[in-house]
């Protein structure tokens, strides 16, 4: 991992809650609850830039990477179509016993400001062997 | 929070792995090529962690409702591989989420407002 870039912004941008993204994460959850709960966790590097924007930035190596946690604070559910504004800031990022650790927030707020959800995802990347 | 009822969760296929991928352009080669995820010492490839993350929001928005559920923090504790059947019953805390075999996957401590 890069671990120069802890505290900063790697992502700031507005971006549409995408219909077609969000009935594939349906498919993915698979229950007559799955369109409700889409609306609650689209994963942030999925819309805003693809995976790139937390695995460039990180300079995350996936061969040894995993996702440790997630967590989301929500304060409503997204709205089929709506554009949001997408911030991303590295909170934490540390090494310790030759495995590291990212912790990633991103908050997502409607076009009047209001805050719509708060993401926290924790990344590890295991040491080299 | 509201109490849960343990609820075993149909298992995860190929296909559902691959509609996560679509949906968050996330196509890290580890989800998806078996040998690269046996080069990483992996006995097959595994479900994106945040699809497990997803299944269990899931769970309680079944239970509860979207509009109840205010928190969801989870812990990832083991890596799920397609066709693993999961559980998702209360916790102390909130919930756990395990295999067949008794293995647990992930914890979550759950805020809802009721």
């Amino acid at each position: 991992m890069n671990l120069a870039v802890a505290g900063r912004k790697i992502v700031d941008t507005d971006l549409v809650v995408d219909p077609a993204k969000l009935e594939h994460l349906s498919a993915a959850i698979g229950t007559d609850s799955a369109d409700a709960t889409a609306l609650l966790v689209p994963f942030f590097a999925a819309t805003a830039a693809g995976q790139d924007s937390v695995v460039g930035p990180l300079e995350l190596d996936l061969s040894r990477a995993l996702q440790g946690g997630q967590g989301f604070e929500w304060h409503r559910p997204f709205r089929v179509g709506e554009t949001v504004h997408l911030e991303v800031v590295v909170a934490d990022l540390y090494e310790k016993n030759s495995t590291q650790y990212a912790t990633v927030i991103a908050e997502f707020h409607a076009a009047d400001g209001e805050l719509i959800q708060r993401q926290r995802t924790m990344f590890i990347e295991r040491g080299e062997a | 929070m509201t109490d849960i009822v343990s609820t075993t969760l149909a298992a995860i296929s190929r296909d559902q792995v691959q509609d996560y991928a679509e949906a968050v352009g996330d196509f890290n080669p580890v989800h998806f090529d078996a040998e690269f995820a046996a080069a990483a010492g992996l006995p097959d490839t595994v479900v994106h962690g945040p699809l497990t993350v997803a299944k269990i929001a899931d769970v309680l928005v079944a239970q509860v409702g979207a509009g109840a559920l205010l928190n969801l923090d989870v812990r990832l504790r083991a890596p799920v591989f397609p066709g693993d059947e999961l559980t998702v019953e209360a916790a102390e805390y909130g919930v756990s989420v395990r295999k067949a075999d008794g293995t647990v996957v992930a914890t979550a401590v759950v805020i809802t407002s009721e």
